[in-house]
């Protein structure tokens, strides 16, 4: 029986073994395409409104949808490659109630609400999903990508409740987010995390607020119960974020936008606006940067560091916003360290892996320490602010930079002074355009700052409201050299 | 005044039985009417605030069949009372019980007190099917359950069940060298889960480490049929067997000359245990420390007969995971802190008051 019971565990052993293996080749073939995919220049896929009914790929869903319909039904035109949002039920085809969905969903409003379908970004790509138009009422996540996107559709009191980790209204910048501090509170909470939004607490805000949808993107948390929220009636929106695709994040901006819009809000004429707007910036940088993507110019060398101690690697946002400035990071392929991780740890002096990988910038991303996303006090122009990083008040600038910088004292490129700190709150697109207009100086852009500047004002002007006198002086980088002076 | 002394005596000895018996079924009964007020407590506990006559008043309606509007006040309490609170209430007197019997099966059967689901390392098997099985894609993103998942949980809890099976009987292994086993065993399909949570991405990531953590914030009605009946099924199996692990507990040689196959009994045994712990590590994770300390605490009140320490840790495992599971939810009411966390909080310094009080007339 021993023997036996041995050749049993021996097979089991093997079998483990092999169902392991196989699994983890699995999981790698998939990070394989995903990191092809990183190393590959983007190529911009089209914004349009991501609803069905909305048949000829525009910005909004109008008669002219209707008549396009009526046309495809009474040519037999093709229509799933060219108009496949012609199918407004999602019933897998085009006729008559096509065209009385699309028309219901013309002729709907605050008082007569209907579910529409629309594309609903899944991480990777797309799914369909269906959600109550218009939405009145919604609870989301707090991630600061996201919020910005709200600021963008002006959706504040759209916004009743948020998930959050911590209590982040202490350590968000008020000028960019102050709008929803007012839900980002212990009353407001829906989530401790983004991972699952708890159905009770959801119910609360459903019963107390009239919410109907939770939003989120790809930059927040995994929600792992969907299911269970559709059940009882909330709608999961996911977009995608600020750090993908123009075309694919300009199309949740029209998706939330004309989601929210009830007619007098104008969220949807705000969502259009914003697209204009990241498409012209998205197609000023791409022609920008075509020399370096042909390689006429140098590319610049670089990697990102979100908090102390940590360098980003694939997978993270900031990766991707250096390679979208048009920089090489010699760490967009590499892997991260501990589960999940998208960043590896470095301290000078007691790590040394990084010493030696050529590198042109160490790009420091820091939050919670500036108003604004820049240095300098808008109530003082000229003059840098004081700040405290979660509980450390510094007195002076190089203090702070000193401190911020501090884990990469030992490589070369800080000792020549060629580190720098930006906000990490800022949009994705105006981090690149920093990055960019930094690194590429007198080879693409005249000076280091202007150009990015005049295209960060211009933002906050456009989508805040903020004024000139407001943004007088504004500095959304701060640069080791003119900070601390060179360190060797 | 002829008494007959020997029919006194064994009057005596009938009546000290009885009472001897009737301790042990009063403390069963105990526990199952514990666990009615643990759930009875359960269900009025969560973040959306109902009342104590609200939600039985919900709960009566419901069984009555009564409808609501979707998306009306009512409508969203029905839905959150009896989608979330009860199911939730129900699944935990299933793990509760389900993983105490396991405990106390496997401490029996290895004749081993430190035998347990997590400490054999069957937890970590399970949790490791369960890995492969999101992996490959058996499972929904939004946690919905496949039965292809507690197969593959059941599958890979059988490679530390066989091993302990291999080694148990074996007389120069020691109780602590088994053990010992059981957690490299765990340790090992920890790592092997590790390496499958380091090279997936990060949606099936978050998955899997919901998982290991031990937690019931996304237990439905689909979770029930399959760990119920799984776990009923076994649990009746494994007390239908009782007495013959009385038989094992008196000794090999003993057991043997009643006519009981020993191996056979082991490996049916465990088998039905790591099939009851599969199925609930697969849809509510790691949930340590309640096999383990669970029949412990009513071996020390009952001792160790398992014909009664089988129910009594059912009932008793069942009111500890829901007490926890109620403490959990009463410390944050946005499920912060996962149960299994409570558990262990709980379970740990009970285990290590167990280990110095231990009283091997229990066994």
């Amino acid at each position: 029986m021993d023997s036996k019971i041995v050749a049993i565990v021996a097979v089991a052993i093997v079998a483990v073994v092999a169902i392991a293996a196989a699994a983890v080749l699995m999981g790698n073939g998939d990070n394989q395409a995903k990191e092809k995919e990183n190393n590959q220049t983007s190529t911009t896929s089209d914004s349009l409104l991501i609803v069905y009914g909305n048949a000829n790929n525009d910005y909004t869903i109008d008669n002219k949808d209707v008549e396009l319909i009526e046309k495809i039904i009474k040519d037999k035109l093709e229509w799933k490659e060219t108009y496949p949002f012609a199918d407004a039920n999602y019933d897998q085809k085009v006729d008559e109630k096509d065209v009385e969905k699309t028309k219901q969903i013309i002729a709907a409003g605050p008082n007569n609400q209907i579910k529409v379908f629309h594309k609903q970004w899944t991480g990777t790509g797309y799914g369909v999903a269906d959600t109550t138009y218009p939405i009145l009422a919604a609870m989301s996540s707090s991630n600061q990508t996201d919020v910005i996107s709200y600021d963008i559709l002006g959706i504040d009191n759209e916004i009743k409740a948020m998930s959050y980790k911590y209590p982040v209204h202490e350590y968000y910048d008020k000028y960019l987010f102050g709008n929803f501090f007012d839900v980002m509170d212990d009353e407001h909470c829906v989530a401790n995390s983004g991972t699952a939004v708890k159905v009770e607490k959801a119910s609360e805000f459903m019963t107390k607020y009239g919410c109907t949808a939770y939003i989120y993107s790809n930059s927040s948390s995994i929600l792992n119960n969907t299911a269970t929220l559709e059940d009882m009636g909330l709608d999961t929106v996911k977009v995608a974020d600020s750090v993908s695709d123009i075309g694919e994040y300009t199309s949740s901006l029209l998706l939330l936008g004309w989601l929210f819009d009830n007619g007098t809000n104008g969220t949807h004429q705000k969502a259009i606006k914003a697209t204009e707007w990241f498409i012209n910036y998205n197609n000023d940088v791409t022609n920008r940067l075509a020399k370096v993507w042909n390689g006429e110019v140098t590319q610049v060398r670089g990697v990102a560091s979100s908090i102390d101690g940590a360098v980003n690697v694939s997978g993270s946002a900031n990766t991707e916003l250096l390679l979208k400035a048009g920089m090489d990071c010699p760490l967009a392929t590499a892997e991260g360290s501990g589960t999940g991780s998208s960043s590896l740890k470095y301290t000078s002096g007691i790590d040394t892996w990084l010493d030696y990988i050529k590198l042109d910038t160490v790009i420091i991303l820091r939050g919670s320490f500036t108003t604004t996303g820049s240095f300098i006090d808008p109530n003082a122009p000229g003059e840098y602010i004081s700040w405290s990083w979660f509980d450390k008040d510094y007195d002076n600038l190089p203090d702070a930079f000193a401190e911020q910088t501090n884990g990469f004292y030992s490589l070369e490129c800080y000792k020549k002074g060629q580190c720098l700190i930006t906000s990490t709150m800022l949009p994705a697109p105006l981090k690149s355009a920093i990055m960019a207009n930094y690194f590429y100086a007198g080879t693409i852009f005249e000076d280091a700052t202007t150009w990015s500047t005049e295209y960060c004002a211009d933002f906050f002007k456009t989508f805040l409201g903020w004024s000139d006198d407001f943004l007088q002086g504004q500095r959304y980088v701060l640069t080791q050299e003119e900070v601390c002076g060179k360190v060797a | 005044m002829n008494q007959n002394p020997e029919h006194d005596a064994v009057t005596e000895l009938q009546k000290s039985y009885r009472s001897y018996i009737m301790k042990k079924l009063i403390f069963i009964g105990i526990c199952v009417l514990a666990c009615i007020a643990a759930v009875g407590i359960s269900v009025t506990v969560g973040a959306r605030p109902v009342s104590f006559q609200d939600v039985y008043s919900i709960i009566f309606r419901h069984l009555m069949g009564t409808t609501y509007t979707p998306g009306s006040t009512e409508w969203l309490e029905d839905f959150v009372i009896w989608n979330i609170r009860v199911s939730r209430s129900v699944f935990a007197v299933i793990a509760g019980a389900g993983l105490a019997v396991a405990g106390a099966v496997m401490q029996g059967v290895m004749k081993n007190p430190l035998a347990g689901p997590y400490t054999t390392g069957i937890s970590s098997g399970a949790c490791f099917g369960i890995a492969i099985s999101i992996t490959l894609g058996f499972t929904a993103m939004n946690g919905t359950m496949s039965l292809p998942t507690v197969i593959l949980a059941f599958v890979f809890s059988l490679v530390p069940m066989l091993i302990m099976i291999l080694l148990a009987p074996k007389e120069n292994v020691s109780p602590a060298t088994l053990i010992l086993t059981g957690v490299a065993i765990s340790y090992l399909f920890n790592a092997f889960t590790t390496v499958l949570m380091v090279t997936t991405d990060e949606e099936t990531l978050a998955d899997v480490y919901e998982w290991r953590l031990g937690s019931f914030t996304n237990i439905t009605w689909s979770c029930i049929p399959v760990s119920f009946g799984l776990t009923a099924a076994c649990s009746i199996i494994l007390y239908l067997l009782s007495n013959k692990l009385n038989a094992i507990s008196m000794g090999e040689k003993e057991a043997t000359s009643l006519g009981i196959n020993i191996n056979q009994l082991r490996l049916i045994m465990l088998s039905l245990a790591s099939l009851m712990v599969a199925s609930i590590v697969a849809y509510a994770g790691i949930l340590s420390f309640i096999g383990l300390v669970a029949p412990h605490i009513v071996r020390l009140i009952i001792e160790g007969d398992n014909r009664f320490v089988i129910p009594g840790a059912a009932a008793f495992g069942a009111t500890f995971l829901l007490l926890c599971d109620v403490g959990a939810r009463i410390l944050s009411d946005v499920d912060a802190i996962p149960v299994g966390v409570i558990v262990s909080f709980v379970g740990a310094p009970l285990f290590l008051y167990l280990i110095i009080r231990q009283s091997k007339n229990m066994w």
